[in-house]
């Protein structure tokens, strides 16, 4: 059985158990986002319905198989393992087999790796002598980018090991999961996370870590996490990284870090589409280039803008929102960052245009 | 040697823009931890620079000491690999995309070695070595993916420092992985003061203007306004503000493709382009820059609605280009449309007139 | 219904002059066969050195094997005939006509015989022989003779005199010799066949230019009918046929259980030869059999393999038994036909020779049956333990095959002995060529067949059949029409190019309407398949067309659907998915209608592409090249993109600095300092000049690598030649001064690294920056 975890997330789950002497040694090592991942099943915050089904279980219920989505950094994988953890005690990873994306899932480890692993039997008594549900869990994390025939091949195994074992996807769209999966597993959707939430739990976390941080960089960092926890927490690390111990962390180091476009950007990009000088456009989106923002981000960042803009009509927003849509596509296909802006410049010229 | 070397600050206290950040990356080695890194920024904005002044606040001056090596790698189906990197005894470069689709095997396989071979040195300060991995833009999905995982699961004994132009390529998957670190390129005024320190530590008068103007002409890539303004000493022995400026030929060459299509519209001259649009490809220019350049001249002479248009063409061929396989037949049909477009507007000018 | 006749009135009236002759020719019909046989096989060649001089005797010999091969080559010809007769009876009717392809025969075989010295040639031949040998007493002599003679000079030199017959005499010789062979003659006295023949050659000899080349009736393709009957008519190498023949001869111990025959080949004849072949181990094993127990052809299709093997099994008195690619090749199939052929006596034929197993195309089977057949010859215990006596392979085994690496073809290769098949040579085809077109009434000459040869790359068999088109077209073969036709290139390429044509061309014949033409180019390109070649062909074709009329707008949308198809075949090669291949036909049918034209196009093979790639790749050779010398410190900072950005264009300006063409010690201070730069710079990037010869003649210095070839596209500036060779002078020393001061270093007492480093640096005399203080104070 070692030798199925080995291939599995191991230095993960090593991490995130930072019992006794292994955090002493290489606490550096670790980074928080391991660190401060959720004990128990209690401590998931928000996902009110997961959490009371796995509490049911771990109070001795049977537990249903389970397909977990929902944006990411929202503690899906956190909750399924703090529930095993709770469930088998110290020796959980003998009872779980975790995949995910970067491990190989064809339809070939499918039929053998985890097939061989739900025919295990799994007895009734933890190694320590408490008992404990008799079944094991296979965590398919990232589930959605999984090809359909591994989905396929994993059907009937769910079924037919359904005895000993239980099976938990992870995935971030629902709708890439094949139908026949989806109605065999019971779904619950992870919310992104209330902004409060995560300050509190930044702000713990620097409690913990000694960082400086000012309540105000504090709800940069979650305005810019978007309701991912992980990005919040990996983010503050890296600040504090860079800025060394002592030294505050600033609004201007979590930009820089989590590679926020400043604001001041967004505003000239409009203003210089609203001087409809394609020329002008031109050398500003030149610069904005040398400035090495990421495209996507600054599309990302631009869409919230836009719709928040009081200087557009709804036709104009819609327009622009359909390029944006269109260029954004076309950027993560592999499309060329500066032509890309440039058109959807000259898009936004022409919504100025129609006025 | 050419100023760009000579010149090349080796400390991370020498380097002569974005001093905050330079600072940042000192704090960073301070501690015993070190994350993976990525690192991006535009061509000639001085990543590579960065980087190795990093390391070398990380190790010391062990770092200079560079060599050359071949390593060799047989892919799953049993084809022989060959590539060359450049590293020290902290440190390995590779450029995987030399190999093409097969970079994964590349780096998995220079991961697993370095990972797997210890520090001999005992008393070295770092328990870790770091890989550095260029032009990770170019890296297949595939790779990228490969990467993800292998970074994690050799975390302790390795760092991965990774190098790009476009961050945009680079999965979301690698990008929270990493600490990500932006170096913009120099400002047009940051280039002229360097250009002028160049110049008089080479006791080299450089007239202001002269020095502004390289400036502007090289893209903010600090690289090539060093060379550019060495060519212009070469030429010319006493620098003089009116010099003019030698730029390097593919861009004259891309502008000379440009008048062409403005000036003639016929299947004729897009034949003659299409042989230019050749040369250029196996000059090795990247496709991309070719299109860049290409639409930026086409826009020069171009009233605001033709423009819109041709940018709006440029999005769609250029996309699609990256989605093929043969540049040609993308670029040309850009050309064409180009003219098709040019054609549309003079007639509608014509008929304006009358 | 009344005006046709029933079916048997039908067939008569269809077949009538057939059956007709079949009545006439019933008598003639069965003897041939057997004959034809034993009078290929038996024979064993005279080398060529003897021909000459049995040349010399054909005015006296001649009618002894010339009679024997007339009568039996004509009821050869019958036989041919009768079987065509079968076969096809609505050309039997050409029958009559066949003279050209009689006389061809009758004319071969003479020939035949006229080489063919016989030991163990049926009794009238030896008898004849001991005849002619007698005679030779009388008509030959080396002094000068008192009878009417002829002077020969032999190969060796010595001069022979050769009776001269008057013309009365020969003819009562030869009725004298007819009649005591008559007496053997199956068919009793036939002096009228023989008196056909003579006629027969005589019309040829006459008038063979008048008879107009009749078609003849000859539904046997060519490379049958020319098959070599003969070992010494093989075309192929002498030596691998030798060689071929020798490993089969070193059997007849085991097999025929007589010594074989074949003395180790002396070191100096070894030497000698220039052939690759293997040396061929001629020990023999407790079984007496020959090391190898298996021979493995390998080569190009169309050199003649599969005829070398059996011509040479025959040769040495084997029954061919061929297995090929049509035959079942399971491993069961393949375990039968072993044994049948190498085990059971009983398959011995009527003559009792023993079996020779041909595998033909083996590179085709499945490797387990490779396998079995390995372990076979081996001595394959595992499988068949009961029969471990007779398990011994007795019999030898030819396997042919085109590619020799072919994995399965692996553990065979070990244990057979390879034979490389090498091409045939140009002129040697091209003789045989010759040959049969004359045989054919083809009118040609050898520099068309030259030329035929060179372009099928000497693939026998296309050529034979390029020439059957050629005959059946009824005009003389010239060098252009060898050159316009499209073998070599192998079909392929023709039909692209009528598909391209297709493309381009609108045709009347198949209607104006759009539906038609859509659908008549859809059926074509689907026919072809190679979407992809199909597209290069008109991307790189449309330009060039004659008659333009395609407007802007057309060849914009023909152009976005080239985009297209590149696209759906690069998704079709990165998934595998090729039902996407199903709609890139219609990529085609627009290119259809923007490029199509009525009139006829030159089109052209597009190489365009293919050169690019190949240039491409060149130069990214020389970029690895490059890279690959710098040196470390630069080479780490240096990225292949923004070599070709960014450093090349301006590095070879700024190596290129002005100086004046006067000698080094002339030089200015100012000069030497840049001269001095220059050298570094080269040195750093691993530049230097080589000399090289130019065209004209005298030398010139070049980059090495050549980055002028990279970067310019336009002439550049240039330094002067004396100014190039100073500069790779300076570089030289350079160099040399970069690597001496390394070899102490390297026994001084151990130091930490990083000292060492920067030691090193400093005494390689390259000045480095200490530190970059200097940037720093000047940003603030």
């Amino acid at each position: 059985m070692q030798a199925f975890l080995k291939s599995g997330k191991l230095d993960n789950s090593d991490k995130s158990v930072p019992s006794s002497s292994k955090t002493s040694k290489k606490s550096k090592a670790v980074p928080w986002v391991e660190k401060y991942r959720p004990r128990t099943v209690s401590d998931v915050v928000e996902q009110s319905e997961a959490v009371s089904v796995l509490q049911q279980c771990i109070s001795g219920a049977d537990l249903p198989n389970l397909l977990f989505y929902g944006p990411p950094g929202t503690g899906k994988t956190s909750t399924i393992l703090a529930a095993a953890r709770q469930l088998f005690g110290d020796y959980y990873r003998d009872r779980i087999l975790e995949l995910n994306a970067s491990d190989e899932r064809g339809i070939q480890v499918i039929r053998d790796k985890v097939k061989t692993f739900a025919q295990l039997t799994a007895s009734g008594t933890r190694p320590d002598g408490k008992p404990c549900p008799p079944f094991k869990i296979v965590i398919l994390d990232e589930a959605d980018s999984m090809t359909h025939a591994a989905q396929a091949a994993l059907r009937r195994t769910m079924e037919k090991e359904s005895r000993s074992t239980r099976f938990c996807l992870i995935c971030n769209y629902v709708s890439r999961i094949i139908e026949p999966l989806t109605s065999r597993c019971t779904k619950f959707r992870f919310k992104p996370l209330n902004e409060a939430m995560i300050l509190e739990r930044l702000s713990f976390i620097c409690g913990k870590e000694n960082v400086e941080c000012s309540d105000k960089t504090l709800a940069a960092l979650v305005e810019t996490s978007g309701g991912d926890m992980r990005r919040a927490i990996t983010s503050l690390q890296s600040c504090a990284k860079l800025k060394g111990s002592g030294v505050p962390i600033s609004i201007d180091d979590v930009l820089e870090v989590t590679g926020v476009v400043p604001e001041r950007w967004l505003k000239k990009f409009l203003d210089v589409c609203k001087t409809k000088d394609q020329n002008k456009l031109q050398a500003f989106l030149k610069e904005m280039m040398f400035e090495a923002y990421a495209a996507s981000q600054i599309l990302e960042q631009l869409n919230q803008y836009i719709v928040n803009f009081e200087g557009f009509t709804d036709q104009q927003k819609a327009i622009i929102g359909q390029k944006l849509g269109v260029v954004s596509f076309k950027l993560q296909d592999g499309g060329s960052e500066f032509i890309q802006l440039l058109d959807l410049g000259c898009s936004i010229i022409r919504a100025f245009c129609n006025v | 040697m050419l100023w760009a070397d000579k010149y090349r600050p080796k400390e991370l206290s020498s380097l002569s823009y974005h001093k905050q950040q330079a600072l940042d990356l000192r704090n960073l080695t301070k501690d015993g931890d070190f994350p993976h890194l990525l690192v991006y920024g535009p061509l000639g904005a001085g990543k590579k620079t960065r980087i190795m002044c990093l390391l070398r606040e990380l190790y010391g001056p062990g770092v200079d000491r560079l060599k050359v090596e071949t390593m060799n790698f047989t892919t799953p189906s049993n084809k022989k690999l060959e590539i060359s990197t450049v590293g020290s005894n902290y440190h390995i470069e590779v450029n995987p995309s030399d190999v093409g689709i097969n970079d994964r095997v590349v780096i998995m396989d220079v991961i697993k070695n370095v990972a797997q071979s210890q520090q001999l040195n005992a008393n070295t300060q770092r328990e870790f070595k770091v890989i550095l991995l260029t032009d990770v833009d170019n890296l297949t999905k595939d790779a990228q993916h490969a990467l993800r995982r292998t970074m994690e699961k050799y975390i302790a004994n390795c760092r991965i420092i990774l190098c790009t132009t476009s961050i945009s390529r680079v999965i979301p998957a690698i990008r929270s992985r990493c600490l990500c670190i932006r170096v913009p390129a120099p400002s047009i005024d940051d280039i002229t003061s360097i250009l002028t320190n160049v110049a008089a530590k080479e006791s080299v008068s450089l007239p202001p203007e002269l020095a502004k103007r390289i400036a502007e002409k090289s893209d903010r890539n600090l690289r090539r306004a060093l060379l550019m303004c060495e060519a212009c000493k070469v030429q010319k022995q006493g620098l003089v503000a009116s010099q003019s400026v030698s730029e390097p030929d593919w861009q004259i060459f891309i502008r000379n493709i440009a008048s062409k299509i403005v000036k003639e519209q016929s299947i004729a001259t897009l034949a003659k382009i299409r042989e230019n649009l050749y040369e250029l490809i196996i000059f090795g220019i990247p496709s991309e820059i070719i299109f860049n350049t290409l639409l930026e001249e086409m826009l020069k002479n171009c009233d605001l609605e033709l423009g819109r248009q041709i940018v709006e063409q440029a999005a769609l061929y250029e996309h699609r280009m990256a989605q093929g396989n043969k540049e040609i037949f993308h670029l040309e049909a850009f050309v064409a449309k180009c003219m098709c477009l040019y054609q549309n507007m003079m007639q509608e000018l014509m008929a304006c007139e009358f | 219904m009344d005006e046709f006749p029933n079916s048997d009135d039908e067939f008569e009236l269809m077949y009538g002059d057939d059956l007709e002759v079949l009545h006439e020719q019933g008598d003639v019909q069965r003897t041939p066969r057997k004959s034809r046989r034993s009078l290929e096989f038996t024979q064993t060649p005279v080398s060529h050195n003897d021909n000459s001089f049995s040349d010399a005797f054909t005015p006296l010999e001649a009618p002894v094997p010339e009679l024997n091969t007339n009568k039996r080559s004509i009821e050869e010809l019958f036989g041919d005939i009768d079987d065509i007769l079968y076969e096809n009876r609505a050309n039997a009717k050409r029958y009559k006509g066949d003279n050209a392809d009689e006389l061809a025969l009758i004319e071969h075989i003479v020939e035949l015989r006229k080489l063919n010295r016989e030991r163990d040639a049926p009794e009238i031949f030896r008898k004849a022989h001991v005849q002619s040998i007698d005679r030779a007493k009388d008509n030959l002599s080396y002094t000068v003779p008192s009878y009417p003679f002829v002077g020969v000079t032999r190969v060796d030199g010595r001069r022979l005199y050769i009776r001269c017959h008057s013309e009365q005499y020969e003819l009562e010789e030869r009725q004298k010799i007819v009649q005591e062979i008559n007496l053997a003659c199956t068919l009793g006295p036939n002096d009228g066949l023989w008196a056909e023949a003579q006629d027969l050659i005589l019309k040829q000899a006459t008038a063979p230019d008048l008879e107009q080349c009749y078609q003849p009736g000859d539904k046997e393709l060519w490379v049958d009918l020319y098959k070599p009957r003969k070992y010494f008519e093989l075309l192929s190498d002498e030596s691998t046929n030798r060689i071929m023949l020798r490993w089969l001869k070193l059997w007849d111990k085991a097999v025929f259980k007589r010594r074989p025959k074949i003395k180790p080949i002396k070191p100096a004849e070894k030497n000698k030869k220039m052939f690759k072949a293997p040396d061929l181990c001629t020990d023999l094993d407790e079984h007496g059999r020959p090391l190898h127990k298996i021979a493995l052809l390998c080569g190009p299709p169309g050199l003649g393999k599969t005829t070398l093997a059996h011509m040479v099994a025959r040769h040495a008195g084997y029954n061919v038994v061929e297995v090929n690619a049509s035959d079942d090749r399971s491993c069961e199939a393949f375990k039968t036909a072993l044994e049948n052929a190498t085990q059971m006596r009983s398959v011995v034929d009527q003559e009792r020779r023993p079996n020779c197993l041909v595998f033909d195309e083996i590179d085709g089977a499945p490797p387990s049956s490779i396998d079995y057949l390995v372990k076979f010859v081996q001595g394959g215990p595992s499988g068949r333990k009961k029969q471990k006596e007779r398990n011994v392979l007795k019999r030898p085994i030819i396997c042919i095959c085109n590619d020799v690496y072919v994995p399965a073809l692996r553990p065979l290769r070990q244990i057979a002995f390879v034979v490389n098949f090498p091409p045939t040579s140009n002129t040697r085809l091209a003789e045989r060529l010759m040959e049969i077109a004359k045989w054919q009434k083809v009118k040609t000459d050898m520099g068309a067949m030259l030329a035929l040869a060179e372009k099928s790359q000497n693939d026998i068999r296309a050529c034979l059949s390029v020439l059957h088109f050629f005959k059946s077209q009824d005009k003389a073969v010239t060098l252009s029409d060898v050159h316009k036709t499209s073998v070599g290139q192998k079909d392929i390429q023709k039909g692209i190019f009528s598909v391209w044509r297709d493309i381009f061309l609108i045709d009347k014949a198949n209607g104006d309407s759009l539906k038609a033409r859509m659908s008549g180019v859809l059926n074509v390109v689907n026919a072809f398949g190679d979407y992809e070649k199909i597209a290069q062909g008109v991307f790189e074709n449309y330009p060039n067309l004659k008659f333009k009329n395609t407007s802007m707008v057309e060849t914009c949308l023909a152009l976005d659907w080239f985009g297209f198809s590149d696209i759906v075949n690069k998704s079709i090669y990165s998934t595998q998915n090729y039902n996407l291949g199903s709609y890139l036909p219609f990529a085609c049918v627009v290119w259809h209608f923007a490029f199509g034209s009525r009139s006829w196009q030159k089109l052209q093979y597009p190489s365009a592409g293919y050169e690019a790639r190949t240039k491409q790749n060149r130069q990214k050779a020389i970029v690895n090249e490059l890279m690959r010398g710098m040196q470390p410190a630069i080479r780490s900072h240096v990225q292949p993109n923004s070599l070709i950005l960014d450093i090349l264009p301006l590095l070879t300006t700024i190596i290129t600095p002005a100086f004046r063409q006067i000698s080094l010690h002339l030089y200015t201070e100012e000069e030497k300092k840049s001269l001095d730069n220059v050298v570094r710079i080269m040195v750093d990037y691993n530049l230097s000049y080589v000399q090289e010869r130019t065209a004209d003649g005298g030398y010139d210095y070049k980059l090495d690598p050549n980055i002028d070839e990279l970067v310019s596209f336009g002439p550049k500036k240039s330094l002067s030649y004396s100014n190039k060779q100073l500069i790779a002078k300076e570089i030289e020393t350079a160099k040399m001064r970069r690597f001496e001061p390394v070899q102490p270093e390297r026994s001084a007492a151990p130091m930490p690294n990083h000292l060492q480093t920067l030691k090193a640096k400093s005494v390689c005399g390259v000045e480095m920056p200490v530190s970059g203080q200097f940037f720093s104070s000047s940003m603030c």
